[in-house]
C-alpha cells in the first residue's frame, strides 16, 4: 500500500519517525513535506484524490491546522489522532483517507502506533456510508 | 457568550453534561440535537452546529461524537468553521491562539467529561493572538470552499434520508 506522508518543520522529526517505521513494515512511503502546511497539507490530499494513495497522514506541531485544510476539501475525511481507540474507529466508521498528527502531543512510539492502526484498518461500509454521502452533499 | 452545541446518539448524555456545565459558566446554549439515544447520522447535527457559528448566531461552537472526527468533519465542512477535535488542554488552546478555531470538538467515548470540563474552559477562555503568517494561514483557509448551498439549503441531507429509509443502507 502506497502511504503518502508530509509535514512541516514543526513535525518533520516526528515524520521522519513514522515513515522510517512504516517502510520498515513494508508500506511504500511517499514523502510530500513542505515548509508551509498548507501546501504539505494540500501535496497530501492531491495525492489521495489523484487515486494511487489510500492513506495520507500530515504532522504539524498540534494536528489541528492540517485536519482544518484537508476536511474542507471535497471527498475527504481527515481525523486529528492522538489515541489508539480514534485511530481505527476512524478507519472503520469515516472511512478517514487522512490523518493529522502533533509532534507536540503524541511521542514517537504512539505516533508510530497511531499510523500503523490507521493504514492497516478498513472501512465497515454499511449503515455508515449514509454519513459519509452526507459529507459529500455539505461539501 | 453564545455556544451552539451538537452531538450524534452515542454520546448524548455527556453532550448533555458539557452544555450544564457551560449553562453553569453562565453561558447561552443552543442545543441543536440530537435529544436521545435513537439511532441518527452525525452529519446533521455537526452542520447545524456550523450553520449557527457561521453566520453569527453562535459565537463558538462544540461538537461531540463518538470520536469526534465525524461529527467534527461536518462542521468543518460548513464554510467560515475552523474546527478542532481534540484530546487534551494544549491542543484546544493552540487551536484558539494560532487559528482562531470557533468550533471545539471531541470524543465522548474518548475522553471522560472532566477532561471535556477542562478542556471547554480552556477554549473559551483563550484568545487569538494574530501574527501577519496566522492572519494569512486562517483567510486561505476561510477561502477554500466554493460557494454553495451547505449554509441556505436545510434540505441538503433530504435524498439521503430517504435512501436509508428505503433500506438503501444496511450492514
Amino acid at each position: 500500500m502506497k502511504v503518502a506522508i508530509a509535514a512541516n518543520q514543526a513535525g518533520a522529526k516526528l515524520k521522519d519517525t513514522v515513515k522510517e517505521y512504516l517502510s520498515g513494515k513494508g508500506y511504500e512511503m511517499e514523502d510530500l513535506s513542505d515548509a508551509d502546511i498548507f501546501t504539505a497539507t494540500m501535496n497530501v490530499v492531491h495525492a489521495i484524490q489523484d487515486g494511487g494513495t489510500t492513506r495520507g497522514i500530515v504532522i504539524d506541531d498540534y494536528g489541528v491546522a492540517p485536519f482544518m485544510i484537508a476536511s474542507k476539501n471535497h471527498g475527504i475525511v481527515c481525523a486529528p489522532t492522538y489515541e489508539d481507540y480514534t485511530s481505527s474507529m476512524t478507519r472503520h466508521h469515516n472511512s478517514t483517507q487522512i490523518i493529522a498528527l502533533g509532534a507536540n502531543i503524541t511521542a514517537d512510539a504512539l505516533s508510530c502506533q497511531l499510523a500503523e492502526n490507521f493504514v492497516k484498518t478498513e472501512y465497515d461500509g454499511g449503515r455508515h456510508q449514509i454519513r459519509i454521502d452526507m459529507l459529500n452533499r455539505e461539501l | 457568550m453564545k455556544i451552539a452545541i451538537g452531538c450524534d446518539h452515542i454520546v448524548t448524555d455527556i453532550k448533555i453534561k458539557a452544555a450544564e456545565f457551560l449553562k453553569k459558566q453562565g453561558h447561552e446554549v443552543i442545543d441543536v440535537g440530537t435529544h436521545d439515544f435513537i439511532r441518527t447520522h452525525y452529519p446533521i447535527y455537526g452542520r447545524k452546529v456550523g450553520k449557527l457559528v457561521a453566520t453569527g448566531e453562535a459565537d463558538l461552537g462544540v461538537c461531540i461524537c463518538g470520536t469526534g472526527i465525524g461529527i467534527n468533519n461536518a462542521a468543518q465542512k460548513v464554510s467560515g468553521v475552523r474546527a478542532a477535535c481534540v484530546t487534551d488542554v494544549q491542543t484546544a488552546v493552540a487551536a484558539k491562539e494560532n487559528l482562531n478555531a470557533n468550533v471545539i470538538g471531541c470524543g465522548g467515548r474518548v475522553v471522560g467529561i472532566g477532561t471535556i470540563e477542562y478542556i471547554l474552559d480552556a477554549f473559551l477562555k483563550a484568545e487569538y493572538k494574530p501574527t501577519p503568517e496566522k492572519d494569512a494561514l486562517i483567510a486561505k483557509i476561510d477561502a477554500m470552499i466554493p460557494e454553495n448551498d451547505c449554509i441556505e439549503n436545510d434540505h441538503l441531507f433530504d435524498e439521503c434520508l430517504k435512501k436509508w429509509d428505503e433500506g438503501f443502507y444496511h450492514d
